[in-house]
């Protein structure tokens, strides 16, 4: 019994990770390289942050970190930057997940939404206080609203294509009732 | 399991809250690095780049599959081929035209100027595109050539027509193309035939900006734009676009390079051309004066 729960969260790590790689591999394909091509989401931070809140055994921080550090290398962000942002908030997401799994989904998404957009105002400030080059504000701002609008399809893929779910809630059990 | 977020023990959160606050420190200082000593880190990050790159056809080979295997079963399938081919030929035939152009421009000049010394022959490697930047912030690609190629850092990158970039970070077999488009590109111009200098500012637009003109009056629409070998980075005379007018009045340039059917791109070798600074020791050390003498009787 053991053994094999051991097994399924190895088995939801390395699920975990390749599906963030996949993340990371996806917007470098090079499909249409202009600069008016549509915009790509940021996946990978809506695939830490939904995982963490279902099953944060298996998105372990380690494998976050590791993940968000080649993310930054790979798709030629500020260096460090982006690492600590998608870890301070998936670290938020994970202390808070009860809360969050209890609310309906809608303020799940509002929640992510306002911490995304608050994490790109700090990066945006942070840049432009050392004065590195930073973003221009109206394009960022196109990319929160985009990354937004795909964390409901990072969430629906998660649930019945990939079968991470949270675990039911006892309170459920105790008034016999489902979430469902 | 993971159902009891709130009733952690106290050990376990308080080493957590030690780990997650080593980690922040290891971000923190990564970023301090990037910023104060960047070269080093992008030097890091293209080789990391280098080892990912290769593996990361397999896993896009699925997608590219499929986005062929859609293309062939749209019923205007043929249709589509053949406007491509068409747009391929006619890119093909402007690059003639501009050849054409240029020849003629160059003639006129050369008739009109005796003693004028002609520029080396460009020689050039050619790459296919290997990735994308991955940022909508960043207006670059990966193309699959790198040092073990001659590649350097700087090079002009072009397509058929016209530059594409330039190269901004290098590994062994890849390298990184800094698109015109990005924001932190600039390069310097002339405009013909007014012969005015300018910067062409990448704005993150599919046209950039030029800037630090001399007098807007003297452009006209349609006027071209060639590189113009100020500061030695790039050769003179690459073509880069013609001048455009944007609604907002700003003057752009419409980019020559067909980026949205980029694939393949040259990156031109470095040219060593040698200066010539003490014109009376050109042929060697000076003669002894008897000889000298023998000279002018």
């Amino acid at each position: 019994m053991a053994e094999r729960q051991v097994r399924t969260i190895w088995f939801g790590r390395v699920l975990f990770a390749s599906l963030a790689l996949v993340c990371i591999v996806f917007p470098k394909i090079p499909l249409g390289l202009p600069a008016d091509a549509p915009i790509f989401p940021d996946l990978l931070f809506a695939l830490c942050l939904a995982w963490v809140v279902r099953s944060p055994a298996t998105a372990t921080l380690p494998i976050v970190l590791a993940m968000a550090l080649l993310a930054d290398f790979v798709l030629m962000r500020p260096v460090g930057l982006g690492a600590i942002m998608l870890v301070l908030a998936s670290e938020y997401f994970r202390s808070n997940r009860v809360d969050i799994r209890e609310r309906m989904f809608v303020l799940e998404w509002l929640t992510f939404s306002i911490l995304y957009a608050g994490i790109t105002g700090a990066q945006i400030a942070v840049l432009k206080v050392i004065f590195a080059e930073s973003p221009p504000v109206g394009l960022a701002m196109h990319y929160v609203v985009i990354t937004c609008l795909s964390y409901p399809f990072v969430v629906g893929c998660m649930h019945y294509i990939f079968f991470v779910r949270a675990p039911r809630l006892e309170k459920d059990y105790r008034f016999g009732m489902t979430l469902r | 399991m993971s159902g009891t977020g709130r009733a952690q023990p106290n050990l376990w959160s308080s080493t957590r809250r030690v780990l997650i606050l080593i980690v922040c420190v290891l971000c923190i200082a990564l970023f301090a690095l990037w910023r104060i000593d960047n070269p080093r880190i992008e030097r890091v990050r293209m080789t990391i780049i280098d080892r990912f790159a290769p593996s990361m056809d397999w896993a896009t080979w699925p997608v590219t599959t499929v986005a062929r295997m859609a293309r062939d079963f749209e019923s205007y399938t043929r249709v589509y081929e053949r406007n491509q081919e068409l747009r391929e030929e006619l890119q093909r035939m402007k690059g003639w035209q501009e050849a054409a152009i240029q020849l003629e421009q160059q003639n006129a000049r050369l008739r009109e100027l005796n003693n004028v010394r002609l520029s080396p022959r460009l020689t050039y490697i050619t790459g296919e595109i290997l990735a994308d930047s991955g940022s909508p912030f960043r207006q670059s690609g990966l193309v699959n050539i790198g040092t073990g190629d001659g590649v350097i850092e700087g090079a002009a990158a072009m397509d058929g027509l016209g530059l594409v970039g330039r190269v901004a970070g290098l590994a062994n077999s890849t390298s990184r193309i800094l698109f015109l488009t990005d924001a932190s590109s600039r390069i310097s111009v002339t405009i013909r035939p007014s012969g005015q200098r300018a910067i062409v500012t990448g704005d993150n637009t599919i046209a950039p900006a030029l800037e630090f003109l001399d007098k807007a009056e003297g452009i006209e629409p349609g006027d071209r734009v060639v590189t113009s070998g100020i500061g030695g980075v790039f050769p003179p005379d690459l073509l880069v676009g013609q001048v455009v007018k944007g609604r907002d009045g700003v003057i752009r340039v419409k980019l020559s390079a067909d980026y949205r059917r980029l694939r393949y791109i040259r990156i031109l070798r470095p040219q060593t051309e040698e200066t010539i600074e003490q014109s009376d020791e050109l042929l060697g050390p000076r003669l002894p004066p008897f000889v000298q003498n023998l000279e002018t009787n």
